[in-house]
């Protein structure tokens, strides 16, 4: 059983130790720092990703937050200015409707003065011709002259004596 | 049908004598550069871009780092740590040595038991001194456990010492003996194969699966020392 031939045992253990020993020494020198430390960065990497999505979050929510407050105020300032626009609407309305009705009563008024004018004037006017008539009619059929003046003021008489 | 022991002989390729010492290159030799070079060759080109993001040797390198880096924070816990670099060497040189042997023509030095027997007194050196170095003379705290009754001292105390100082010859023993029987019996195997013309098929069967096996012995069988080598420093750096 060559496994069990001693003449070969100090070659296998010599070149055993140097190539482990070369081993270990690439591997506590070389690759284990080097895989460490590229792990390291990776994780230093990836912490320092999260924490800045943390923040981020931290501040998206702030800003969240303070989108609805802004939100909110502008909900309420929107709300007072309609209650007051409407409140305006609502004077101006009133106002120019206390306006219009005064103007309209002024020229009412204005108007039933004139026609009020108008009718003494007419009034006056059929006096004088129903003196002028019956002064005419009281010459051709009884050839009395009569002034006029004087048959105006017996027709005045009358109407005021009837209540005209 | 050829000697299946043939296949384990120590072949002088380079002589080499110092002191009346035969110190010769041999192919258990050339075997055991080769894997170390490979390993070596395989984790320096693997983390040559030493990239954030790593591509798939990387990953490769990492994946292996990280599974021994596991095994060792669990088995021998934190302070197990300071001693990644040589357990990660023993886990690479042994799993490396197993698998080479896989290769037809090739050598398995793992299949010697002076080189799993060296390597297995190594463990036991290191595990020792650094038992000693931590717990000075209260390492032998070991041999006897605290509250375990005072009557049974003269049993357990040399029960403990003699499981303690069969530790080297039991790692070295069943590496070597898995190593030894997988390549013999596939060696078997083969000349049966050769022999029985037609009816070879069978044997070439089983060949096959058992080859498949064999890979996962060699696995195995790196991975068993390596936890074992955890399992002793823990009980050092913690005496049970």
């Amino acid at each position: 059983m060559p496994q069990l031939d001693i003449g070969t045992y100090a070659s296998q253990l010599f070149w055993l130790f140097t190539c482990f020993g070369l081993l270990y020494i690439f591997m506590s020198h070389v690759s284990i720092p080097l895989i460490g430390t590229v792990i390291e960065k990776r994780h230093l990497h990836i912490e320092k990703t999260l924490n800045r999505g943390m923040e981020l979050e931290v501040k998206a929510e702030n800003l969240r937050v303070k989108f609805e407050q802004v939100l909110a105020e502008s909900r309420d300032q929107a709300h007072k200015m309609l209650v007051s626009s409407v409140h305006d609407i609502g004077v101006t309305i009133a106002h120019q409707k206390k306006e219009s009705s005064e103007a309209i009563m002024a020229r009412i008024q204005n108007a039933q003065n004139e026609i009020s004018k108008q009718k003494d004037a007419s009034l006056t006017e059929l006096k004088h011709a129903a003196g002028m008539i019956t002064s005419d009619i009281l010459q051709k059929l009884i050839n009395i002259e009569l002034d006029v003046a004087q048959i105006e003021t017996a027709i005045n008489q009358t109407l005021q004596s009837k209540g005209a | 049908m050829q000697d299946p022991l043939h296949q384990f002989m120590i072949q002088t390729l380079i002589p080499l004598e110092i002191n009346g010492v035969n110190l010769s290159f041999t192919n258990s030799a050339a075997f055991m550069l080769v894997a170390t070079l490979l390993i070596m060759g395989f984790q320096f080109f693997g983390m040559r871009h030493k990239a954030l993001i790593p591509g798939r040797f990387q990953s490769l390198v990492e994946v292996s780092y990280e599974f021994i880096a596991k095994t060792v924070r669990e088995n021998a816990g934190v302070e197990g740590m300071k001693y990644l670099p040589f357990i990660l060497a023993l886990f690479m040189f042994i799993l490396l040595g197993n698998m080479l042997g896989m290769l037809p023509y090739s050598f398995t030095f793992t299949s010697h038991i002076v080189v799993t027997f060296a390597l297995a007194m190594l463990v036991f050196i290191i595990v020792t001194v650094m038992g000693f170095l931590k717990h000075g003379l209260g390492f032998f705290r070991l041999f006897f456990p605290e509250g375990v009754p005072l009557a049974i001292a003269p049993i357990l105390i040399p029960v403990e010492i003699f499981t303690y100082l069969a530790r080297p010859l039991i790692m070295s023993v069943r590496l070597f003996a898995n190593m030894l029987a997988g390549h013999i019996i596939l060696k078997i195997l083969g000349a049966f194969t050769i022999g029985m013309g037609i009816f070879g098929v069978a044997p070439l069967a089983l060949n096959l699966a058992l080859t498949g096996f064999e890979f996962f012995v060699a696995f195995i069988q790196a991975y068993i020392f390596t936890v074992l080598t955890c399992l002793y420093m823990h009980d050092a750096l913690h005496l049970h």
